[in-house]
């Protein structure tokens, strides 16, 4: 379809985890096309951490329901490449794709406290998954935890094990989910997601429901065993400061595409694009006191999204050329991947601070 | 630990129940007002199988055979000695048949045709709506259910009178009336359970099909509510099989409420059918009681009554028993 993709941080196509080629994603609804995920390319290394941000409606989780190959009638994956390893995901077949959940990307869900079924025990749900994967094909074959071919014995060590990865007690495994707390609950699900030793995690705001300070501990739980297993996460949220805290790159979405890959640490310091700007500029400061501000007017909606730079209508440095012309993600300076037209302008007369 | 408590709890439960229901059960049919004896005798007289005179003289003596002339509290006390022994008296309609003989009879039909038909109607009914709630069903098989959940909407008995009509006048398959042929002596015999199956057919068919839909909508309903847990999500993240997906996951989630309801209807065997049974004159326990109702039967009333109030209270055990081994939330609640 497009003639060239393009893709950020592709120097290494070949360690790539993850590749992700000018995906699109819509839904087709009574009122007309909602285009959720429009041409977003991005691409993770193996064992790297990658935060998605994005306000609501922006497209973050289903760019990540996309990836697992799960986005339900009437949404739709339109066109694109996912490459997971060297396997062309969106070319499996729909067993080959049920086998390569979990043994190759695995989810922790949103909704923590109610992602786990209700009446089974966790040790059952545990081993459940790799017990559908058994004689798994040609994605899992080095994994070498098929519970079907483990004797009772090993089965329980190998619960015991994953448990014990994520901090939690053995005896958990013949508990139910109601005798669990928000917080071990998403242990339990980490533990099922790396339970096949995936390459790519997704974590589609593993910490939405719960406190600040065991969305600390399962942050530090999920850093620890990604890095154990060596797979690559996809840290989908709106918290900044986890993303902060947590993961290497940044991907900013807005209305469904992306307007900023940056690693962390610049795009904090530095923020390249007007939007990812005033996002960071909304955070909160220890040092100045000051009222909060958000980012004047509303996301569009998907309906009937505005022509040429979908942020025009709220940017700042918006000119004719923004309102007509659409500009693609650019390796504007390494490592660092932006689409806006004005770029230089803005960043060539600095402390303009942005508001003329 | 629980167990030992709950069990108790229960048990306690299930008597109260059983005592407060025989209690109203008892003083109801007393507050109607009606004297049946007096009734009674005044219909003979009036068919004129008694004598008009005397009739003062032989309602005092079956007052007092059937203890209707001592004080309320002590009619009371007598009625639950004697509910305890699960004696229920004479029928007053056909005197010197006990109501224990009578239910006896009219239960082994009634249970042969209800129980069967609740449960097979439960069973496929339910599996019916999981299914039909299913995206990954055949086709063939959702679009079965359009007319399914039709038939749910019509009344069984007069599913009863269609297939009647159908069936039994005007294509004579089936028998239209009774449990067995007229002149065969009931009899534990393959010919005659052949027989009775013979006949059983048409009613049971009729409560078959208006009840069919009633568990799949049902079911459908609470399928449809499990399919947008988190929980399937992420089993379906975990690249489940479809079948577990259907089975572990969404059925036995959904089907929760359904043993509720399927208890409740159990108890209900008894009772529930009473038209159905009118309607295809089947000698079962709706027809005795609807009989008994007409001819102002207290005894078998409330011998009725009670073993429905049984059955109920029974199932409802039984409910609160086995709940707690499909729902482990349960557990902690109680």
């Amino acid at each position: 379809m497009t003639p060239q993709p393009r893709s950020n941080g592709e120097a290494h196509a070949q360690s790539a985890a993850l590749q992700v080629r000018d995906l699109r994603v819509h839904y087709d609804t009574p009122s007309g096309v909602v285009q959720a995920v429009d041409s977003v390319s991005f691409s993770l290394k193996a064992g790297e951490r990658f935060g998605l941000v994005g306000e609501s409606g922006s497209g973050k989780t289903t760019l990540a329901m996309a990836l697992l190959r799960m986005i339900k009638p009437p949404g739709q994956i339109e066109s694109g490449q996912v490459w997971l390893g060297g396997q062309d995901v969106l070319a499996l077949s729909g067993e080959e794709m049920r086998k390569l959940r979990l043994a190759g990307i695995a989810l922790v869900a949103q909704g923590s406290m109610n992602s786990l079924n209700p009446v089974t025990r966790i040790r059952r749900q545990l081993l459940d998954g790799m017990r559908d994967h058994a004689a798994a094909g040609s994605n899992s074959t080095d994994n070498g935890t098929s519970a079907a071919k483990m004797s009772r014995r090993e089965q329980e060590a190998y619960v015991r094990d994953l448990l014990a990865r994520v901090g939690l007690e053995p005896q958990v495994a013949d508990m139910y989910p109601h005798e669990l707390s928000g917080g071990m609950k998403q242990r339990v699900c980490i533990a099922m997601a790396i339970s096949m030793r995936p390459q790519v995690i997704i974590a589609d705001e593993p910490t939405s429901a719960l406190d600040v300070v065991v969305q600390m501990q399962i942050m530090e739980t999920l850093r620890r065993v990604q890095e154990e297993v060596g797979a690559a996460v996809l840290l989908v949220g709106h918290d900044m400061g986890i993303m902060a805290q947590f993961v290497d790159r940044v991907g900013v979405m807005y209305a469904g595409k992306l307007v900023e890959v940056s690693p962390v640490r610049e795009i904090f310091s530095r923020p390249l694009h007007p939007y990812a700007r005033l996002l960071i500029e909304c955070l909160p400061s220890l040092e100045v006191k000051d009222t909060l501000e958000g980012i004047p007017g509303l996301p569009p909606s998907l309906l009937e999204r505005p022509t040429g730079c979908l942020f025009h209508p709220r940017c700042p440095h918006a000119t004719t050329e923004c309102e007509t012309q659409e500009q693609m993600l650019d390796e504007v300076q390494p490592e660092r991947w932006v689409a806006c037209h004005r770029l230089e302008q803005i960043h060539n007369s600095p402390p303009e601070t942005g508001d003329q | 630990m629980w167990v030992a408590g709950y069990l108790l709890k229960r048990i306690a439960f299930f008597f109260l129940i059983v005592l407060t229901a025989a209690t109203v059960n008892f003083f109801l049919p007393r507050l109607s007002g009606q004297d049946p004896i007096r009734e009674r005798m005044i219909k003979q007289v009036q068919s004129g199988s008694a004598w008009g005179k005397g009739i003062e003289e032989m309602v005092e003596v079956y007052n007092a055979k059937f203890g209707l002339d001592r004080p309320l509290w002590q009619q009371y006390l007598t009625y639950l000695g004697d509910m305890a022994r699960f004696d229920l008296g004479h029928s007053i309609a056909f005197y010197p048949k006990t109501v224990k003989e009578i239910l006896r009879e009219a239960l082994l039909w009634t249970i042969g045709l209800l129980t069967m038909t609740t449960l097979l109607s439960f069973v496929f009914g339910t599996f019916f709506g999981a299914l039909v709630a299913w995206a990954r069903a055949p086709l063939w098989l959702r679009s079965l259910a359009p007319p399914i959940m039709t038939m749910a909407a019509i009344p069984y008995y007069l599913l009863g009178l269609i297939m009647l009509f159908v069936f039994a006048f005007e294509l004579r398959w089936f028998p239209g009336h009774g449990g067995y042929r007229i002149g065969t002596i009931p009899n534990l015999s393959w010919r005659f359970f052949l027989e009775a199956l013979e006949h059983s057919i048409l009613p049971a068919l009729s409560i078959l099909l208006s009840s069919l839909g009633f568990w799949a909508i049902a079911m459908r309903g609470m399928m449809v509510t499990v399919e947008g847990e988190d929980y399937m999500t992420l089993a379906e993240a975990k690249g489940i099989k479809s079948s577990r997906l259907f089975f572990d996951y969404g059925l036995r989630n959904a089907i929760l409420p359904q043993i509720t309801s399927l208890a409740l209807a159990m108890g209900y065997v008894f009772s529930g059918a009473l038209l159905v049974e009118v309607v295809f004159g089947f000698p079962g326990i709706g027809t005795v009681l609807f009989n008994s109702i007409k001819g102002v039967d207290y005894p078998v009333i409330q011998g009725i009554v009670l073993t429905i109030i049984l059955t109920l209270a029974t199932t409802t055990l039984i409910l609160d028993l086995t709940l707690p081994m499909l729902d482990p939330r349960i557990r902690r609640q109680t």
